[in-house]
């Protein structure tokens, strides 16, 4: 490991078998992509941001350690007291603020770039041939069209025929310009002061969890950023609660907690998030190797309210209508 | 000098009584004969000049018959036309008023977004500090007093 990798992969997650099986899904993915990244040498390292953990159950970062060995000197682990989802969300009945976790994350990565993605999700051989040969650039994000393999395929024996074929695939539509949305919150890759300076996802407006991602496109090109396609895919099993799957039939309390407010503005209305983005005044106490906890300070707590920080998008000169 | 002195003198002994030469008189003859046929001739071209005038002069009387109608209906498009851009100059105007109120309904609906935006987040805010507000009252007071809402997540977990 060098002292600063080129990447960064963000993951955030808990153990309670979110989706069924999670952590299972989540080892299978991460052993996966880091047998990749390692074949092409791919200088890279893990956070892993452990959110509101759920009592009395071990935690994912300590359980992938011993579950996924070959990646155990690359992964940084931040566990958040549950004490922070409480004070941080604004909609009580959302279960979990996945991008303000990823925030925690890209905030504390270390890599030249930083690559916001999920537990579940498989690289392909054409992405990490990308960022092995360095062809990205600082300051495009970087998107990847999502396919989806079909819902209840075995998933014991993941391998790279079986992600490629099409006949495993369920359809979906591809991701195109200006914002190549669409699964965003899969694959955001970015340079990190571009990041730091687009002061990572939205964490003003914390009733949804719905949006977020798309919602930081929006800004993103608002401020002039461009979004490019990789190039190649990345892959994602189809389960249980995954939005793409379980929106047309989980209605109700369900559906708030799992997503919350869907009905947000998240394609027309924009946030400036405080400098404190990613509870970076939140204090850590080591808890093992190069795993740290996130204490509890209200100092570190984002005010409930600060209106002045919803905003709109803006439209620049030479670039197209935002589509939304 | 001449070369035949004697036919010299005959001829101009004979123009003295006024008579002329049978070649002489030949010749007029035929002279009258061209000149005959030159004037048949003539005759013909003017006659077909005429007629080449008479078609002409219908050809004018047509066409400033055409010019004339052609000026009326110049005159007609004219009038239209100055219509039409009045009409078009109308029409743009109220275009661009169309496209002031377009981008003044747009304009009015982002910040409709962004206030609405902002009135999730207030309403989330109260509710947040309700459930703040309502947790302590309750381990203050008895059971009873607990937010119905709470207790039956309570009972849930």
């Amino acid at each position: 490991m060098t002292a600063t990798p080129d990447l960064t992969l963000v993951l955030t997650g808990r153990n309670d078998n979110y989706g069924g099986d999670f952590s299972s899904r989540f080892f299978r993915a991460l052993r996966f992509n880091h047998a990749l990244l390692a074949s092409r040498d791919v200088a890279y390292d893990l956070v892993f941001v452990e959110w509101d953990p759920v009592p009395a159950q071990p935690t994912l970062a300590d359980l992938v350690r011993d579950a996924v060995p070959e990646v155990r000197d690359r992964l940084t682990t931040y566990v958040v007291d549950p004490a922070y989802h409480d004070a941080c969300r604004l909609n009580p009945a959302l279960a979990y603020l996945e991008y303000v976790a990823k925030n925690v994350g890209i905030r504390r990565a270390a890599g030249r770039f930083v690559l916001a993605t999920n537990t579940d999700i498989y690289l392909s051989p054409g992405v990490v041939d990308r960022l092995a040969a360095g062809h990205v650039e600082p300051g495009v994000i970087y998107r990847a069209n999502r396919i989806d393999v079909k819902l209840g395929a075995d998933e014991s024996h993941i391998s790279q025929d079986l992600l490629d074929d099409p006949r495993n695939h369920a359809p979906r539509p591809p991701i195109a310009p200006p914002l190549y949305a669409g699964a965003t919150g899969d694959f955001v890759l970015l340079d990190r002061q571009s990041w730091t300076r687009l002061r990572g996802f939205n964490e003003v407006y914390r009733l949804a969890r719905i949006g977020i991602d798309h919602n930081f496109l929006v800004k993103a090109f608002a401020n002039g950023y461009r979004i490019a396609d990789l190039g190649a895919p990345i892959y994602h099993v189809a389960h249980l609660g995954s939005y793409q799957v379980s929106k047309s039939f989980v209605r109700g309390a369900a559906a708030e907690a799992l997503w919350g407010n869907q009905q947000w503005h998240s394609h027309d209305v924009v946030y400036e998030n405080p400098d404190t983005w990613g509870l970076a005044e939140a204090p850590t106490v080591a808890r093992g190797p190069r795993s740290s906890r996130v204490v509890f300070d209200w100092r570190a707590v984002p005010p409930l309210v600060d209106l002045r920080r919803v905003v709109l998008p803006v439209s620049r000169l030479g670039q197209p209508d935002r589509v939304t | 000098m001449s070369t035949h002195p004697p036919q010299a003198a005959v001829r101009r002994a004979l123009g003295l009584v006024g008579l002329a030469s049978a070649r002489q008189v030949r010749a007029l003859q035929e002279k009258v004969a061209s000149a005959k046929r030159q004037g048949a001739e003539v005759k013909g071209g003017l006659a077909e000049a005429k007629r080449d005038a008479a078609r002409w002069k219908q050809k004018a009387d047509e066409s400033a018959r055409r010019l004339d109608k052609a000026q009326r209906e110049a005159e007609r498009f004219k009038a239209r036309h100055a219509e039409s851009s009045t009409l078009v100059a109308s029409l743009q105007g109220r275009l661009e008023r169309l496209k002031a109120s377009a981008r003044a309904t747009a304009l009015a609906r982002e910040h409709l977004m962004a206030i609405d935006t902002k009135l999730d987040i207030v309403e989330g805010a109260i509710n947040v500090l309700d459930r703040r507000t309502r947790r302590p009252a309750a381990t203050r007071g008895n059971d009873s007093r607990t937010d119905p809402t709470e207790q039956a997540e309570t009972k849930k977990a």
